[in-house]
């Protein structure tokens, strides 16, 4: 069991000590933006704010992520849970915007209702949804697609949504009936169709895809980006965040309803969603150093598929934070 | 005549569709700003859209926090096309329509008659002393015709629908009426009213199929005879007398018939783009309790819809209808105004119509939606002397739960 007060404390302790050894020499700003994807993984950064640990921290949820990315442009959002490759692409573009933390692994899965899907190969000849064309989730689908010998441009017939959304919708309400999704959308669409007599199955997951013929423990797929300014008037801000982020997902997984229900005021899940969504999440909490092999190969299977979006490298040493 | 159609509805998150594009188009101007060539749009093939159908729109998922950026009035149908859409097992719609439809000019076929030229070459069926067939010499000028609609449809499955829908109809009828037995001199102007309920219509919708871009679905309805058929008027005789008799055929509130309605319905969507097409029959079982049904109808309708925002959809439509005349006759139902024969009934039209939906959501009031339609004839080829259309519009409410 989790003692709450001390971690509370502690991580309170920690982040006023950084903030309050640091005022004098740079001004910080009064209230931190912080921008979480509304993703399962976000539940730990929101339960930092939860407890205090950010005072003064205005919480938000970025709706795509061109949204997040503006934020981050122009400076608006100094703090922010994204896919992995996101912040890496703008650092490499030349913004200052490191990644600190890791915080979920591979949650797209192959949502279906056709029963006899299990894996890849059964997916040939079939319609399948996903959702951010030319984004993250379509490269992964398409990597762990090619790992299995599959093309999806010609062995399957392949759409795309605009958002997971759009995809759950159609593939719970029977639009479709397979789709790739991420979580918590995979469980929306479950439950949904479930109230209505529709049975969808968690056909593949690609996270177990990726291990089969990767190897490590999967793709790091959510990360923890951090403004570079922030670091300048805070050096000592990730270890802090870190140390905070680790007693957070021991929290989430000691208190899942509490967790339920926090998700439901902060990120806009209902419990049953994201209780479900839960066990499927692949929760971890890895500094970015010390996730920077996996993240790496997570890179270079991107750039194999598509060179720009990370703007054709491996992001900087220093882009990694953490110990 | 008056037939008014089942609204679609268009539930919808929601969204801040004007902040995301707003935020969008600065980021890409930043990122060109700055040096990085893209945003988000990378090397992979190119990948069909597909957007979410009405059916789909309206699952609750339990989660917040995302907005939709494609439009959420995505698949739209026009709000006059009756049964277009269907809601998904276990969901209600329920709608609230209000139509006005004005008549103008008389018809003979495709030309324009003016009503001098009526009353001084158009016998009555009317038989004067000596056998000879006295001319009509009360010309309708106008007619506006206002429809309240309540409808519901209920998805017993998902491939099954119901609905059922009722009117109330209020009509009224601008006369000239002529002087005498012959020439041009006109007497005066009387105006008639009828209001009441009119007839009521109970289907069902069948899909047939559906795919990710494009549905296809059968409608079957009845129309049960619930509207009035013996409905009195008072009108300026050429006498100068005021004659109170049974209205016009036009002027009845309902057909007295119970009418077979079968349809079939097509609808695609890809993108912001929305289309279909729709054809709908009416055919009269069986001749009413006075004597008479309307002639067959058949209406072709098609459409495109583009979303420019999210849950802002415009729409243009064409329709295309072929009505045959009424067979049979209300032998109360006579006298010296052209509508009371009922061989100046039906004949070909086409109609040009835009409108516009919008969906609640963007006003906090989901699984709502307001729907206007407008336009009017570009082609008339009646079976006259008859009014034709001059314009119509409607203006649809409609929920789901």
């Amino acid at each position: 069991m989790i003692n709450n007060t001390l971690s509370r404390r502690a991580v309170l302790a920690g982040l006023a000590a950084t903030f309050g050894a640091s005022a004098a020499a740079a001004s910080m700003p009064s209230g931190l933006d912080v921008q979480l994807a509304p993703t399962t993984a976000s539940i730990l950064l929101a339960r930092l704010i939860q407890d205090g640990a950010l005072p003064g921290a205005n919480l938000e949820l970025w709706r795509d992520p061109d949204q997040l990315r503006a934020a981050i442009i122009a400076h608006r959002c100094k703090l922010f849970t994204a896919p992995t490759n996101l912040p890496a692409n703008l650092a490499n573009r030349g913004l200052p915007v490191k990644l600190l933390a890791v915080i979920g692994m591979g949650h797209l899965m192959i949502v279906t209702a056709d029963p006899s899907i299990h894996n890849f190969s059964d997916l040939v000849g079939k319609q399948v949804l996903e959702f951010f064309p030319h984004d993250m989730p379509d490269l992964v689908f398409r990597a762990c697609a090619a790992m299995e010998g599959i093309n999806p441009d010609k062995d399957m017939r392949l759409y795309a949504a605009g958002m997971p959304m759009e995809a759950a919708k159609m593939v719970a309400s029977g639009q479709v009936d397979t789709a790739l999704l991420s979580e918590p959308w995979a469980s929306a669409a479950i439950l949904a169709a479930a109230k209505r007599g529709r049975k969808l199955y968690r056909a593949v997951n690609l996270q177990d895809v990726w291990i089969q013929h990767m190897g490590g423990d999967g793709i790091p797929m959510l990360g923890v980006g951090i403004d570079a300014g922030l670091l300048e008037a805070a050096p000592d801000l990730p270890a802090t965040l870190l140390a905070g982020l680790h007693q957070a997902k021991d929290w989430v997984l000691a208190n899942p309803d509490s967790a339920a229900a926090l998700a439901g005021q902060a990120l806009k899940i209902s419990p049953p969603v994201f209780t479900e969504a839960l066990g499927h999440s692949q929760l971890v909490v890895k500094s970015a150093r010390q996730a920077r092999p996996g993240l790496e190969a997570f890179y270079q299977t991107l750039l194999k598929l598509s060179p720009g979006v990370l703007d054709g490298r491996l992001p900087d040493d220093d882009f990694y934070l953490g110990a | 005549m008056g037939e008014q159609r089942m609204t679609c509805m268009q539930p919808a998150e929601p969204v801040r569709g004007m902040a995301n594009l707003a935020l969008r188009g600065m980021t890409l101007a930043m990122l060109a700003c700055g040096g990085a060539a893209q945003a988000q749009t990378y090397g992979t093939s190119n990948v069909p859209m597909l957007t979410p159908s009405a059916a789909s729109m309206d699952t609750d998922l339990g989660v917040g926090g995302m907005a939709m950026t494609m439009p959420a009035g995505h698949g739209t149908t026009p709000a006059d096309v009756q049964g277009a859409i269907m809601v998904p097992a276990g969901k209600v719609m329920v709608g609230y329509s209000y139509m006005n439809m004005d008549m103008a000019k008389n018809y003979i076929g495709d030309s324009t008659v003016s009503p001098e030229t009526i009353v001084t070459t158009i016998p009555s069926t009317m038989t004067m002393a000596g056998g000879k067939k006295e001319n009509y010499r009360i010309v309708p000028s106008s007619m506006e015709t206002q429809m309240h609609m309540l409808k519901a449809m209920y998805g017993v499955t998902d491939r099954l629908n119901l609905m059922v829908m009722g009117t109330y109809e209020q009509k009224s009828m601008r006369m000239t009426t002529f002087s005498g037995s012959m020439g041009t001199k006109v007497l005066g102007t009387s105006n008639s009213r009828v209001s009441g309920f009119g007839d009521t219509m109970v289907g069902l919708l069948w899909r047939l199929y559906q795919d990710p871009e494009n549905h296809l679905h059968l409608n079957f309805g009845l129309s049960l005879p619930s509207g009035s058929i013996t409905q009195t008027t008072t009108m300026l005789s050429p006498s100068g007398k005021l004659m109170t008799m049974r209205a016009s055929y036009g002027m009845q509130l309902g057909t007295g018939t119970v009418d077979a309605e079968p349809g079939l319905t097509y609808t695609g969507q890809l993108h912001a783009w929305s289309w279909g097409a729709a054809y709908r029959g009416r055919f009269a079982l069986d001749d009413n309790s006075e004597g008479y049904h309307y002639g067959d109808l058949n209406e072709l309708t098609g459409w495109g819809g583009y979303s420019w925002i999210p849950g802002v959809t415009t729409t243009a439509q064409i329709d295309g209808s072929i009505q045959g005349r009424i067979h049979g006759a209300d032998p109360l139902i006579t006298g010296l105004m052209q509508g009371t024969n009922p061989r100046f009934y039906g004949g070909k039209q086409i109609s040009l119509l835009g409108g516009v939906e919008i969906a609640g959501s963007r006003f906090g009031l989901k699984g709502t939606q307001l729907a206007i339609v407008a336009g009017g004839p570009v082609y008339q080829n009646l079976n006259g002397p008859q009014l034709g259309r001059s314009w119509q519009v409607g203006v649809t409410l409609g929920a789901g739960f």
